[in-house]
């Protein structure tokens, strides 16, 4: 059973059937196969109770503040007050880089629109001052990535609608480990431009009066990440009322910014029933499949086969490890997440893994698959906004970060207390 | 043959592209009324009540009625490793293999979807909160975009077919094939560098 299960599953893949089809068929097939009762049936009032859950509201809201802001022209000015405060540094702007990724990210859920805002304000600079393109170019690809892991993050909700996790205790969790790895990046630029300070490119001046003034600048995202991420702690608002006040937020800075127009707000809109379009029936199909693999018991086969393996729990994670970097070469990481989390969360929890640390450990290799070739999307955003050169100038120059990615897993797996000890402080 | 295709397809793009801009503003309607909840909730403790059940029905309809402008730009999740390496008359094969599984899949759903709404209809079914929404008329609104996906994908099918059966890869690759990830990424972007000229206006 598993074995039809598995190879029909690739065989739909290898042949490029949309991941929602493959699912779908999938669920047919194996429902024909081996259901005692017609589970097709059930299909409709899968779709309907899937589909107007109110926290799966929030993935739309999340997805259009993040259309939001990526056109109210709030990355420029942050961009340029970060700088002010940061290139001092060695490796100069490519720390206002991570910074302003890191900044951003605190007020979008997704990595992509972090990395395509962020550098399409600091890319120009990259040849103005003399940056060594390939890791100037990295550090855009990879900030970008920060874009999920600190909150607010659209990836967490779908972990947390398919594994029944709290939002509110992932986003806290997922916090430290994104200032860390934050940090870490930073640490990385500093210490490859001290080994080699042409890297850096020119030394930018500023005065510290224009540094303080610039601050201004940085009181609008800092206020979206209140609104959003400050409202659900402060136990005002659910995520999803979290994100409905986000968009509020995100349409006054625009119409502040001078930004917003019908034309704006259209394409804002049309951008964001694309994704959700995308993911809702990805999300019917793994529902669906999901209920046919428990209904035939081939869910609890899979983990009783896996069980008898005789991993311990590390050699376990290893093993997920490995799989999701693997995975992550071959497929976009939001339809990643909905086909595996269901099977391999479940087997996660019956080893004794916390669901929140391990929500985390499925963000940060997420992060890794969108900087790996051969389709790292947030490689494709950095390079086609370079317009010239050559593609394998970014992958070089986002491998260095993704060792840091390895290095956050492995303090992770030492010390789970960097994910969870913020959410035990404040729920008690 | 081809022509009348043509048209309904050009049809099709235009309905869908209109069904997920109004499935947006429903979205957008959804944030609002949520927003407006919480504010009243916290700051003046006057409770509207359901705009959690409205907010999930916004979903639930915006969501199908984007479904056939995802399928007709291209925008679902393909697995490309292999696909991206084969010839082009068999990449079309695929591309081909890829609306009708997607047809099969939806269809079904639809048709089990429909008998949702029927019951919900015979019954006169209404959602157990204070709002007591009689359920037809969401489920009527969602299920619409099923159909209306349904009917493009069957326009789409034929109108590849035509370009299959005339070994037209080219063609059949701009009507319905995956798109690579360099487009992706071209589209994220096009957004991102439009509002930077717009951040620049005055």
């Amino acid at each position: 059973m598993i074995a039809t299960a598995l190879f029909t599953l690739l065989a739909l893949m290898a042949l490029a059937i949309p991941v929602a089809a493959a699912m779908g068929v999938l669920g047919l097939v194996l429902g024909n196969m081996y259901a005692m009762l017609p589970v097709s049936r059930v299909a409709g009032e899968i779709a309907w109770t899937a589909s107007n859950e109110f926290l799966l509201v929030a993935l739309p809201l999340f997805i259009l503040l993040g259309e939001l802001l990526l056109r109210s022209g709030l990355a420029e000015r942050m961009y340029e007050s970060l700088a002010r405060w940061l290139s001092w540094l060695p490796g100069g702007l490519m720390h206002s880089n991570i910074a302003a990724c890191a900044m951003f990210a605190a007020t979008s859920g997704s990595s992509v629109a972090t990395a395509a805002t962020v550098g399409t304000v600091a890319l120009p600079q990259a040849r103005r001052f003399g940056y060594n393109e390939r890791l100037f170019l990295g550090s855009l690809a990879a900030g970008g990535t920060l874009g999920i892991l600190i909150p607010p993050s659209i990836n967490m909700i779908i972990y947390a609608v398919l594994t029944n996790t709290s939002v509110p205790r992932l986003y806290l969790a997922g916090i430290v480990p994104g200032i860390l790895l934050a940090l870490g990046f930073m640490a990385l630029i500093a210490l490859a431009c001290l080994w080699r300070p042409a890297w850096g490119g020119e030394r930018i001046t500023s005065t510290l009066a224009a540094a303080f003034a610039g601050l201004v600048h940085l009181l609008p995202p800092l206020g979206v990440f209140l609104v959003v991420v400050g409202s659900i702690y402060a136990g005002v608002a659910t995520p999803t009322e979290a994100a409905s006040l986000g968009v509020m937020a995100g349409l006054g800075l625009a119409a502040w910014n001078r930004t917003l127009s019908w034309p704006m707000l259209r394409e804002a809109l049309l951008g964001t029933m694309r994704s959700t379009g995308m993911i809702m029936l990805i999300i019917v199909a793994a529902y669906f499949l999901n209920f046919v693999m428990s209904a035939i018991g081939l869910t609890t086969r899979l983990t009783d086969t896996v069980q008898t393996l005789g991993l311990s729990k590390w050699q376990m994670l290893f093993a997920v490890i490995v799989f999701y970097v693997i995975l992550g070469c071959f497929m976009e990481t939001l339809s990643m997440m909905i086909t595996t989390i269901p099977i391999i969360a479940p087997v996660m929890q019956a080893l004794g893994f916390d669901m929140v640390w391990f929500g985390i450990v499925v963000i940060v290799l997420v992060e890794t698959a969108l900087i790996t070739p051969p389709v790292g999307l947030n490689l494709f955003v950095v390079h086609n906004l370079r317009k010239s050169g050559s593609m394998n100038d970014v992958i070089i120059g986002a491998l260095p970060f993704v060792a840091a990615m390895f290095m956050l897993l492995l303090l992770l797996a030492l010390f789970p207390g960097l994910a969870l000890w913020l959410p035990s402080v404040v729920s008690q | 043959m081809r022509a009348a295709l043509d048209t309904a397809l050009g049809l099709a793009r235009r309905g869908s592209g209109h069904a997920a801009l109004a499935g947006g503003l429903l979205i957008l309607a959804a944030a609002v009324l949520v927003s407006v909840d919480v504010l009243l909730r916290k700051l003046a403790s006057v409770t509207l009540g359901g705009a959690d059940e409205l907010s999930g029905y916004a979903l639930a309809i915006g969501s199908t009625w984007s479904f056939a402008f995802v399928l007709l730009n291209r925008g679902n999740v393909r697995v490309d490793a292999l696909y991206q390496r084969l010839p082009q008359a068999l990449a079309a094969v695929c591309d081909m293999l890829a609306i009708l599984s997607l047809l099969v899949f939806v269809s079904l759903v639809a048709w089990h979807g429909g008998g949702v709404l029927a019951q919900s209809w015979n019954v006169g079914a209404r959602s157990n909160s204070s709002l007591a929404v009689p359920l037809a008329v969401p489920q009527a609104l969602w299920w619409a975009g099923y159909a209306w996906f349904v009917g493009c994908a069957v326009v789409l099918l034929l109108r590849g077919a035509v370009s299959f059966f005339e070994a037209d890869w080219p063609a059949v690759n701009r009507l319905m094939g995956a798109r690579s990830i360099e487009e992706e990424a071209a589209d994220e972007l096009g957004s991102a560098v439009q509002s930077l000229g717009a951040g620049r206006q005055p």
